[in-house]
């Protein structure tokens, strides 16, 4: 093994469309490998809210720009041996290759881990990738790179239509465009050129309707190398992987074409030489007569996580360990206890992956699906056959437990085909519904290239549905179970209470298909004869109380990483509290379902039959519900009435915070003053996080919003320690809530939200779900909030923890939190902020003063940062006073300001010199690069308002775009106060 | 819904699992193993080393594409065929289903099992008879007759009867493989690597397979106890002695340790999937290998002046390869692959070597 003391591991940024937990999850995996072999680990990441950056594993943690200044800072500070980026996505790849490009990691004597610079650029560059498969005599899909529309129609000519058009060297490889006619062809080639940096464009051929099937395979330094699993598709080559429903392993092949495409994968890592993990993506013509390698990701990914939770392989795990320098068969198997990593994973299951998306939060998205992806989040289903796993994965997303959408039922067939077509979000659903109602397979089959095998699955669930209506007998009814109905399910088909009953079981997920006994394995439900998990637990007895968590589920905007943050720093602080803790959880991107967090993982839906078949396993005493929301929170009672103590917020305590009368009565009661729906209270905004033993009350940290309207919290911009506000206006901030307190014991956690209006301050809201700052207040503050909580709700006080009551101490540097948003993957979104949360991660700042701590937040935030050039402003009227200011600043810094007409007559009106630009003008100045910001507050009146065409202008050319004035202000003035960010230091945390 | 007829799998002890007839139905008996690859289904009701044992899939979702029927060598070797869920057959390439497939080759299966609370109870045994059956009445003259179950005579049962000479492309060596019930599909590691194939009986006599002017002899897989035929370890005793370097697969591989006078023993936990790693010993080379088999060369009965224990099993340590010091051989308990992209390819390049007089260093 090579002898590295210290390692500088990156993370991946903040959570975005594309890249959700998943890095977390793998970050702490690969911290953990190290840290067991005695290296010091030194962490980077930008973001707060990722576990990583806790030092659970990492001995020093940066929270910094992923960026190359910061990095080499980091680099100079620390001086580690080696840097591993494998693990935190294709942002810190990349950033971690042009280090090593620039010749910096050799000059400072650092070495690249788990990656090898060659095989990156030869599959990150179509056209050498093409080349490097051809010598190996695999088929890539044919290609070529163009400079020009008319060039573009040649090929295409040549290779025949449909063809697929991606702009050469753009930041995104996913954006491409199908076109089917000459036609759209030389439409999207020349819009692709425009968008393309080197004005070239890709022209690829179209194999849409291909099967798209993945597999995950792992190689050491030996060359030893094993296919872990086996993904397929179930939406065939056309929609992006993350859009598609998956299923774990493979189902539709015949043993040659799995055997051949296995061997491809295998024989593309080896002769590439990668060692870690590879995703290999492959679409097989639907005859099985054909496949083309479609890509080839050396690293860590989506699917890998998804392939780590459907199997129990720790893939980043392992990865990180073949870094050092350690072979498969060297690597232990911890859920068997007797086996390595070069056994490959047998599955005796089926796990199904469904992506969720958030189109709702985001309110106009288009809900088109295609090649790039949308969804925010996934859950993963497991069962002992496909429609069971199938029916769980339905359950996770759909409230009512049923393939039918009720939307879905009432359009005609018509209708019906035409939502299929458009293959928008509905649309298995929409499939589901076709079959339902006795389309031809063969026909649903022509239209959407589903494989025949996933349509008769869903017909055989379509027919025991039908079953169950016309003949309510115990037979049916178990049958129906065993196909992944719940009670619930069956109640609303049959339209009677369910009579009958059928206990679950548990099976285990123990990569061996029970070939071995194992030591630590965790469990799905089905219906079978034995009960795993009972079996198991009369081997343990621990005698511990037990604690049962509900996790978070699929990622959905509003609903993030902080969750997930939480419920793990939950398990931590219940485990450190003498606890037995027990996860049921199903999204797979999640740390909370890593079997090495909790005591057990329960791999199911949250759904409350799910629920309550865990607490019938592990017969907990405790459960806590408040990280999954307010459909955990609603099965308090039921949980309570199986036994069940709930541990901090139940549904009765949310309820009363969350209903605006019964809250608003209490603060009256309380003598707390609130804002009311009659005025508009538009002032500074500030936020607490309230920890209380139920007598005496603790608050980590006071913060403020930099922006002045109301948009959701999560979405503003906050700093800790409040910039703005006076020690008074605190003194009031700690009677409010010692008042309220008082009128409302609680034990536990929850969070307070004031705006300071005319001097005087009002309580706007409270919530015991809204954890998005509690990740960054944590960090910011150095206290362990959850912990305290948790060790409250559980029955110690304040003082047995000892923790002084009160607001405390303001911490000494600033920490600035900006939050991150994923409008450029979304189209038809606007950027406008309001009640709604739109953002989909954070990143943090911190710095000696206010000023340079935002600055590096937004740099970490992904904005390029500019210190001359022009400002575009459109405001509103209501904004006027701030804007003059705000403008003022940028002229004041020799920044040129255009303005929109209404506003440009404001700004000269009071002799802040401004250039009139219309709408038209303005978007052609943007794509021309002419604007170093942009500030653009209006209202999107439409579909094809200015505005908002405006903003997303800016947004395709990467300027950065302020929908607050206050925000811009803020941010004009650090550029003018800070330093540059070559003179920015970075610290451990 | 499916054929929903009642059967039963009846263990030795007279443990019963519940399920739903299969292919066949009516009684079958036989040693009750499980096998944990994903697919290859196919693969596995035609490998002989499943004669005489009733298969149980631990992948729940048995022939989703339903099998291939291709003619020669396709015969169903196995007494029966566990699975929790056979599927229908969508696709238009020509396959049938599982229950088809095993109606037209007249083999008892059951479906709807717990097959995983079966490989629960079949994993630490050594050795579990059953019976799949349509019926539990008379269940105690069942009962006797899984208990005196034994698989014996299967080479003599499933040997070719006839040799057959194959001609291989590009053919720069001759060989002898001797057949104990193999798969056909094992030769084509050599037709397809330059090798003639002279495919003989189990019990064809040394001097005939000198007719044929082998440049090597393959001793090839079968099923059962390799003590099962004293004259096969008396054949291959004369066949070491030959001078002509020898390769061994599976049984072959068995009883060529027998014949070279170490021991065999019946394994604890037998060795039963696709993803069985095997290392090369003193390297860092790790091949995944398909294995189904009870029996091991006992390691500490292997003589280091006679042989050399070359590979092992990575999880139990159990010998996996053989090189042999006193004559020209190389043997190894799995099938290795031919194609020179398999981690097991440089197995059968190996033995080409000794056929080429080179000597492994």
């Amino acid at each position: 093994m090579n002898e590295y003391k210290k390692i500088l591991v990156l993370g991946a940024g903040p959570v975005k469309i594309g890249q959700s937990l998943e890095f977390d999850y793998s970050a702490l995996q690969v911290c953990r490998a190290l840290k067991e072999e005695g290296i010091t680990v030194i962490f980077a990441n930008s973001t707060p809210s990722a576990l990583a950056t806790d030092k659970m594993f990492a001995d020093r943690v940066y929270i910094e720009p992923l960026n190359i200044e910061s990095v080499k800072k980091i680099l100079e500070k620390e001086r580690p041996d080696a840097l591993l980026a494998t693990a935190g996505g294709s942002d810190s790849l990349e950033l971690s290759l042009e280090l090593s490009q620039n010749g910096y990691l050799e000059e400072t004597g650092t070495a690249l881990l788990g990656v090898d610079m060659e095989v990156i650029r030869s599959v990150k560059n179509r056209h050498s990738f093409t080349e490097a498969l051809e010598e190996m005599n695999e088929p890539a899909a044919s290609s070529e790179v163009v400079n020009s529309a008319e060039e573009a129609c040649d090929f295409a000519e040549k290779i025949g239509y449909p063809v697929i058009v991606r702009p050469a060297y753009t930041p995104d490889r996913e954006s491409a465009e199908f076109c089917y006619t000459k036609e759209q062809l030389f439409q999207k080639a020349q819009s692709s050129l425009e968008a393309s940096i080197v004005s070239q464009v890709m022209i690829e051929k179209c194999i849409a309707g291909w099967k798209e099937i993945e597999f995950e395979v792992i190689r050491d330094g030996a060359d030893n190398c094993i296919s872990v699993s086996s993904v397929e598709n179930i939406d065939p080559v056309g929609i992006h992987t993350g859009d598609s429903i998956a299923v774990i392993p493979a189902q539709t092949l015949t043993d040659s074409e799995f055997t051949r495409l296995r061997r491809a994968a295998r024989k593309i890592v080896s002769r590439f030489g990668i060692q870690g993990s590879c995703n290999v993506r492959f679409a097989l013509s639907p005859d099985g007569k054909k496949y083309v390698v479609t890509g080839v990701d050396p690293r860590f990914s989506r699917t890998s996580a998804l392939v780590s939770k459907a199997t129990g392989y720790r893939i980043a795990y392992v990865s990180a360990k073949i870094a050092l320098g350690k072979n498969l068969f060297e690597i232990e198997n911890d859920i068997t206890g007797c086996t390595t990593a070069c056994s490959e994973p047998a599955l005796d299951y089926c796990a199904v992956k469904f992506p969720k998306w958030s189109f709702d939060s985001f309110g106009t998205a288009q809900r088109k699906l295609g090649t790039m992806m949308q969804a925010t989040g996934e859950c993963l289903a497991v069962g002992t056959g496909f429609e069971p796993a199938f029916m769980k994965a339905v359950r996770s997303i759909n409230k009512n437990h049923l393939p039918r959408l009720e939307s879905l039922c009432e359009l005609s067939d018509g209708e019906l085909l035409k939502v299929i077509e458009a293959s928008d979000d509905r649309r298995i659903f929409a499939v589901y519904e076709a079959v339902y109602r006795d389309f031809p397979i063969d026909e649903i089959n022509r239209i959407t290239s589903i494989d025949k095998w996933f349509l008769h699955k869903l017909k055989n669930i379509a027919d025991t549905e039908k079953c169950l209506k016309a003949d309510f007998s115990r037979e049916n009814y178990e049958y129906a179970k065993n196909m992944g109905f719940t009670d619930f399910a069956v109640e609303q088909i049959t339209g009677e209470e369910v009579k009958y009953s059928l206990e679950a079981v548990f099976n285990s997920i123990d990569t061996c298909s029970a070939e071995f006994d194992a030591v630590k394995p965790y469990f799905y439900s089905s219906f079978g004869d034995d009960n795993e998990a009972v079996l198991y637990l009369n081997t343990l007895n621990s005698g511990k109380k037990k604690a049962l968590v509900v996790g978070c589920g699929p990622v959905v905007t509003g609903k993030a990483g902080d969750s997930d943050y939480c419920a793990v720093h939950c398990i931590n602080s219940l485990k450190a509290q003498g606890f037995e803790v027990i996860v049921i959880n199903n999204n797979p991107a999640s740390v909370t379902t890593d079997y090495n967090v909790a005591d057990r993982v329960y791999l199911d839906p949250l759904a409350a039959e799910d629920i309550m078949n865990v607490v019938a396993a592990e017969k907990p005493e405790y459960a806590v519900l408040l990280f999954g929301g307010e459909e955990a929170l609603k099965k308090s009672e039921m949980l309570r009435n199986a036994g069940v103590k709930i541990l901090g917020a139940d549904y009765g305590f949310y309820r009363k915070i969350t209903n605006k009368i019964e809250f608003f009565d209490i603060l009256d009661y309380a003598n707390v003053k609130h804002t009311s729906s009659r005025r508009a209270f538009v002032g500074t905004c500030i936020e607490a996080h309230v920890i209380s033993d139920g007598e005496n009350y603790f608050v980590p940290a006071v913060l403020e919003h930099i922006e002045k309207a109301h948009i959701n919290s999560g979405d503003s911009i906050s700093v800790i320690p409040t910039v703005s506000v006076d020690n008074s206006m605190l003194c009031r901030v700690e009677e409010y809530i010692s008042s309220f307190v008082k009128e409302l014991p609680f034990k536990g956690a929850l969070d307070m939200q004031f705006v300071i209006f005319d001097n005087d301050l009002y309580v706007t809201k409270a919530s015991v779900t809204d954890t998005a700052l509690v990740p960054f207040a944590v960090k910011a503050t150095g206290v362990d909030a959850v912990d305290i909580a948790m060790r409250c709700a559980a029955g110690e006080t304040l003082k047995q923890i000892g923790v002084q009551p009160g607001i405390m101490k303001r911490p000494s540097k600033y920490c600035v939190r900006v939050p991150v948003f994923s409008f450029e993957k979304l189209r038809g979104v606007d950027m406008l902020l309001g009640d709604k949360t739109k953002s989909t991660g954070d990143v943090m700042g911190v710095g000696d003063i206010f000023d340079n701590a935002l600055l590096k937040a937004l740099i970490a935030s992904g904005m390029r940062i500019k210190r001359t050039g022009a400002v575009l402003v459109s405001v509103r009227e209501s904004d006027k006073s701030e804007t003059l200011k705000m403008a003022g600043e940028f002229l004041s810094q020799g920044f040129r300001i255009y303005a929109t007409s209404d506003t440009a007559k404001i700004l000269n009106s009071n002799h802040i010199a401004a250039n009139t630009a219309d709408v038209e003008n303005a978007v052609d100045m943007i794509r021309k690069n002419k604007f170093s910001y942009v500030v653009s507050t209006l209202e999107n009146s439409g579909a094809n308002d200015g505005n908002a065409v405006i903003r997303r202008a800016a947004l395709m050319k990467r300027v950065p775009v302020f929908t607050s004035v206050q925000s811009a202000y803020t941010f004009s003035k650090s550029l003018a106060n800070n330093n540059v960010m070559e003179e920015l230091e970075v610290n451990d945390i | 819904m499916k054929n929903r007829k009642k059967a039963y799998l009846v263990l030795a002890d007279s443990t019963v699992f519940e399920g739903y007839s299969m292919g066949k139905e009516g009684v079958t008996i036989g040693e009750v193993v499980f096998n944990t690859c994903t697919s290859a289904y196919s693969d596995i009701l035609s490998d002989p080393t499943y004669y005489g044992q009733i298969v149980a899939q631990t992948y729940p979702l048995a022939a989703n594409r339903g099998v291939m029927p291709d003619g020669e060598g396709d015969e169903i070797m196995s007494s029966g065929y566990v699975v929790r869920e056979w599927c229908d057959v969508y696709s238009d390439g020509g396959e049938v289903s599982l229950n088809d497939y095993l109606l037209s080759r007249g083999i008892v299966g059951i479906c709807g099992v717990d097959t995983r609370r079966l490989t629960r109870y079949l994993r630490d045994k050594e050795y579990v008879n059953g019976a799949i059956t349509n019926t539990l009445d008379n269940l105690d003259e069942l009962l006797k007759k899984i208990n005196e179950y034994t698989i014996s005579g299967a080479v003599r049962e499933i040997s070719i009867k006839e040799p057959v000479v194959m001609k291989g492309e590009n053919a720069r060596y001759n060989v002898v493989a001797v057949d104990y019930g193999s798969p056909r599909k094992q030769l084509n590691a050599f037709l397809l690597n330059g090798c003639n194939v002279a495919f003989v009986p189990a019990f064809t006599p040394v001097e005939k397979i000198l007719e044929y002017k082998p440049d090597g002899i393959v001793l090839c897989d079968g099923p059962a106890d390799p003590d099962d035929e004293p004259e096969l370890i008396e054949n291959i005793k004369r066949i070491i002695k030959l001078g002509v370097p020898v390769f061994a697969i599976g049984l072959g591989h068995q009883m060529l340790a027998l014949a070279a006078g170490f021991k065999i023993v019946k394994m604890e936990k037998g060795h039963r999937g696709s993803n069985q790693p095997v290392r090369l010993a003193g390297t860092d080379t790790v091949m995944v290998t398909n294995q189904n088999h009870g029996y091991a060369v006992q390691g500490e009965t292997v003589n280091p002046g006679k042989a050399e224990i070359i590979m092992t099993n990575v999880n139990d340590n159990t010998v996996e390869g053989l090189e042999y010091k006193e004559f020209k051989g190389l043997s190894v308990q799995f099938t290795p692959k031919g194609d020179i992209d398999s981690s097991t390819g440089f197995i059968i390049r190996s033995f080409f070597k000794m056929m080429d007089g080179e000597t492994n260093e």
